[in-house]
């Protein structure tokens, strides 16, 4: 636990600095030289980085791994497409009905899932991605194996004027925008009732339950909510790349969501940004080559999951706590008689 | 006037092999209760059931009331939320989060009519110990605080009735004593209990009705002064040294 | 982090700074998959582009400038070649040859048509590659599904004059897709015969007996086969099929057989009628001047003769650099028309002939089998 629970007001010098550091953020890719690389790069992240909070929220506060997500992340991208190619809406239209879908989609899911735990949660989500990745890939109405082209630059109508996404760099400020809000729901998400119900259920069912928690009330709840934060990603994707196929179910955003989530550590606000970061511009600017690549971060996700199941944050705060129990013990404490404690 | 938490003919089986057989009880308003027996007598089956837990796929009948209202067709969670209020044994809180967390955790229900309504500063009023630790990762504090939190965290739900399953376990003699003569203070002023202990010296020292389980069926039970000489107490609990001394 | 983002980002740039000021060279990009599964192939039509480039500079460049090639991996994934185009684009290539997987290049082909670069695909085979949508200039090497369906379409009908046909399909879009256009052909050329039984298979099967017991039952004068499982299936497709004693000639899909085919199933291999768009030592291919020389680079550079997919490589390299002479711009759309309906000479398909929406027009080689433990065969017509 990095952040305490209970609600605490944001004080007027963190919320100038949060802001300062999100003005800073939006500049990044100018302040890297503003190449439509830096760019791209940065849209990615901004854009993987929501895909893993969907993820995130399931594993952070169900303790559950979802392999079920590509699902939802496939939602938002076949949506986005199939509705702009052949009815030609706009990006609000697409967007709401890449939530609706995705809450639909989860509900269901959800439910069907609603007894299963763990192993059997995993197995089951994953059984689900299979059976989509099917569908789409044979399925001639949503494109089948070669999928959709043509997608056109996303449209979002304001009122008075309308905003058109089409380059990297047109796309960047709502890629910022949409992992933005992604960040403050998340946030909000953490402290609300369903978040602390969700933590009291992950760390301790049945105590949870003794304390008139309805668990699966909360897990359905935490599941359906979880999934509109992938779809989105995978809707601004469809508009990123022009293109949707089934290579959307494909491993490598699975296991990409799932590092990122792992790698820096559970219930760490920005941790599945700065997890997405550190693969995204390993992957694209330091490169080894695809082979290597795949040995990297497989043996980077194995080696964390055995020494630091925690993370690198978990690994920083053993350390942390390591050096305080020792100058801790070299000074006084410790020792409590019974009648202290009696008073 | 109705029990606050009354159960009648309630009887637990596993797959045929009867675990609690036509057990009666009830709590009134102002009651400590204290149900006592050995290991394997059926006191965590008793408790289980009433309070809606089902380990494995027990047949429960029989029936419970809450207020006079019965809960028997009730979830677990549901029977919490309408006040019926346990305190588990062991892991019985949240560790890794601190003393203020864990209590941060409960909110009382929005109608609180005929509910036991403590806020945080009553929970640190009876448990000062707390207001010390109050920073302390539940995993840090002693068998004892431990169980002053999860009281308290119960108190803060608003029970209709509080059970307390075993909260002795572990715990030093005269600390066992300490917790249960503040719970008393807590019946004293309305609050039903309902005790389930294996430590039936200090339970004595508390509770208004004894009750005795064992092999699945209360064979004794009756006003603490009573219980207290009676024969299959007196030789199988508390020696007779304890007879004098009480 | 910041620090290894400013490192990374520093070397792009640096790498993407001029090498030299006078003459700057002109940039070749490539995007095959280099790793994984598709390695090999990858690298293989990417050592025919890097042949075919060095050829170029060996005869003094191009509009007096130095070919460089700039080569990426596409790791066969789609979000993996997406990036690669923009890191393609950031370094201000002046033409991309890209795409092993379909579904790769229609991935990247909206990012460099977006970015005003030259896209020429290789090898990937979708139809919707070609339709515009995406890319308004694209350009294929590789030949299309509907050219391979004709060929086959043609030798079944006229030459083998088989009035039974049946099918053994793998099913997906490439089997069905394949199939469907296949009976559409039949019926362009008034085929006299029917088609007695289809019979379907998973990507992943490699038990055909039960297909291949009823395609025996059905008895049929020829069995058009497709399948893209090289390393598994289809060889076990082939063993099969001789040991259930089919006397019906086995008509392959075009480019189907590969070496890992005649490695696994041998001689079992004999008699196997097939198509495909390049040999190296069949005609009309042996007598190209342009395919000689480049034949002998290769065994030079690489110890073995090309296949089919460095030839295609090589191939996209030739016709955009000779539209590039002749047009002597670098400029996208210009090169793009000089090529779409337009017929490209020099290349080592000889003269390269593109339809109207940038496909090349394909030279089949009808081919039998005569020899499966050696991988020898000979050409039909």
């Amino acid at each position: 636990m990095t952040d305490s629970l209970p609600h605490r007001p944001l004080s007027m010098l963190r919320a100038v600095v949060v802001a300062a550091l999100i003005g800073v953020a939006f500049f990044l890719p100018q302040l890297f030289g503003g190449s439509s690389v830096a760019y791209s790069t940065l849209t990615t992240i901004a854009l993987f980085a929501v895909m893993c909070y969907g993820v995130d929220v399931v594993l952070s506060y169900l303790g559950e791994v979802s392999l079920g997500h590509t699902v939802f992340w496939a939602i938002g991208g076949y949506v986005a497409a199939l509705m702009s190619v052949h009815l030609g809406v706009n990006g609000w239209v697409t967007a709401l009905a890449t939530i609706g879908l995705s809450v639909a989609a989860a509900t269901f899911l959800g439910l069907v899932t609603l007894r299963t735990r763990e192993f059997v949660f995993s197995l089951v989500t994953y059984a689900a991605a299979v059976v989509t990745h099917e569908i789409a890939f044979n399925w001639d109405a949503v494109g089948g194996s070669d999928g959709t082209v043509g997608i056109p630059a996303l449209k979002l109508p304001l009122g008075f004027f309308t905003y058109v996404g089409g380059t990297q760099e047109e796309l960047w400020p709502i890629a910022f925008a949409l992992l933005l809000l992604t960040l403050f729901f998340v946030a909000r998400f953490r402290r609300s009732r369903l978040g602390t119900t969700a933590l009291m259920v992950h760390m301790n069912p049945a105590l949870a339950t003794s304390l008139g928690v309805d668990q699966r009330r909360v897990r359905l709840a935490v599941f359906v909510i979880s999934a509109p934060i992938t779809a989105l990603a995978g809707w601004l994707y469809a508009y990123q790349r022009a293109y949707v196929g089934p290579d959307m179910f494909e491993a490598y955003f699975l296991v990409m969501m799932l590092t990122a989530v792992v790698l820096v550590g559970r219930r760490i606000l920005l941790g599945p940004l700065l997890g997405t970061a550190v693969l995204i511009i390993q992957q694209n600017l330091l490169s080894l080559g695809g082979d290597w690549n795949k040995v990297i971060l497989g043996f980077v996700l194995a080696a964390v999951l055995i020494f630091w199941p925690a993370g690198l944050m978990g690994l920083v705060d053993h350390m942390r706590q390591r050096w305080l129990r020792k100058t801790r013990t070299n000074g006084r404490e410790n020792k409590r008689s019974y009648m202290e404690e009696v008073q | 006037m109705t029990a606050a938490l009354a159960c009648s003919h309630l009887t637990v089986s596993y797959d045929g092999n009867v675990a609690l057989n036509g057990v009666s009880l009830s709590v009134g308003s102002g009651q400590m209760i204290g149900l006592v027996g050995a290991n394997g007598a059926g006191k965590s089956t008793l408790v289980n059931a009433v309070a809606g837990w089902s380990r494995g796929r027990p047949a429960v009948s029989g029936s419970v009331t809450l207020d006079g209202a019965d809960i028997s067709a009730l979830a677990a969670h549901a029977r919490a939320q309408h006040g019926l209020l346990l305190v588990p044994e062991g892991k019985n809180i949240f560790a890794e989060l601190t003393v203020d967390e864990n209590l941060g955790l409960v909110r009382a229900p929005r109608d609180v009519a005929g509910r036991h309504v403590f806020s945080i500063a009553d929970v640190f009023n009876l448990f000062p110990r707390l207001t010390e630790r109050r920073t302390y990762k539940g995993g840090s504090l002693s068998g004892g605080e431990r169980q002053m939190l999860a009281v308290g965290r119960a108190l803060l739900a608003a029970p209709r009735v509080l059970i307390l399953d075993e909260p002795s376990a572990g715990l030093a003699p005269r600390l066992i004593l300490d917790l249960l003569e503040r719970i008393r203070s807590l019946v004293d002023r309305g609050l039903p209990v309902l005790l389930v202990e294996q430590n039936v010296k200090a339970a004595l020292k508390v509770v208004d009705h004894l009750y005795l389980l064992e092999r699945g069926r209360i064979i004794a039970g009756g006003p603490t002064t009573v219980m207290k000489s009676d024969a299959r107490i007196v030789e199988a609990y508390l020696g007779t040294l304890a007879v004098d001394r009480a | 982090m910041i620090n290894i983002l400013a490192v990374g980002f520093a070397a792009v740039l640096a790498a993407s700074a001029p090498a030299f000021a006078q003459r700057a060279p002109i940039k070749v990009g490539t995007i095959f998959p280099l790793s994984g599964g598709a390695g090999p192939d990858g690298q293989s039509v990417t050592n025919g582009v890097k042949l075919a480039l060095e050829q170029i500079n060996e005869a003094g460049g191009l509009l007096g400038r130095k070919l460089v090639l700039i080569s990426k991996d596409d790791e066969s994934t789609p979000a993996v070649g997406v990036s690669r185009a923009n890191e393609l684009i950031a370094e201000k290539v002046d033409v991309a040859i890209e795409g092993w997987n379909s579904p790769v290049t229609l991935a990247m082909q909206p990012i460099l048509a977006r970015a005003g670069v030259l896209d020429i695909t290789a090898v990937s085979k979708a139809d919707l590659i070609l339709a515009g949508q995406s890319n308004p200039l694209a350009i294929r090497i590789n030949s299309s599904n509907g050219f391979d369906a004709a060929v086959i379409a043609k030798y079944v009908a006229e030459t083998l004059k088989a009035k039974k046909v049946a099918f053994l399909t793998q099913n997906d879009a490439y089997g069905n897709g394949f199939q469907s256009t296949v009976e559409a052909e039949f019926k362009k050329l008034n085929f006299a015969g029917e088609v007695v039984l289809t019979e379907k298979f998973a990507f992943r099967d490699t038990d055909f007996r039960v297909q291949l017991t009823n395609i025996k039952a059905a008895n049929p004068d020829a069995v058009i086969v497709t399948s893209a499982s090289n390393s598994s299936g289809l060889p076990a497709t082939i063993e099969q099929y001789r040991q259930a004693d089919i006397k019906a000639p086995f008509v392959g899909a075009v480019g189907i057989m590969l070496p890992t085919v005649f490695k696994i199933a041998g001689d079992a291999n004999n008699g196997v009628v097939s198509a495909d768009i390049y040999f190296w030592n069949l005609p009309p291919f042996a007598t190209i001047p342009e395919n000689v020389s480049f034949v002998a680079a290769y065994k030079k550079a690489h110890g073995v003769e090309p296949d089919k997919s460095a030839a295609l490589g090589a191939a996209a390299l030739q016709v955009w650099a000779r539209a590039v002479e002749a047009t002597r711009s670098l400029d996208r759309k210009t090169v793009a028309e000089a090529i779409r309906g337009k017929s490209i000479k020099g290349t080592l398909f000889g003269d390269a002939t593109f339809l109207p929406n940038g496909q090349l027009q394909p030279r089949y080689v009808v081919f039998k089998v005569v020899d499966g433990k050696n991988a020898k065969f000979e050409a039909l017509q």
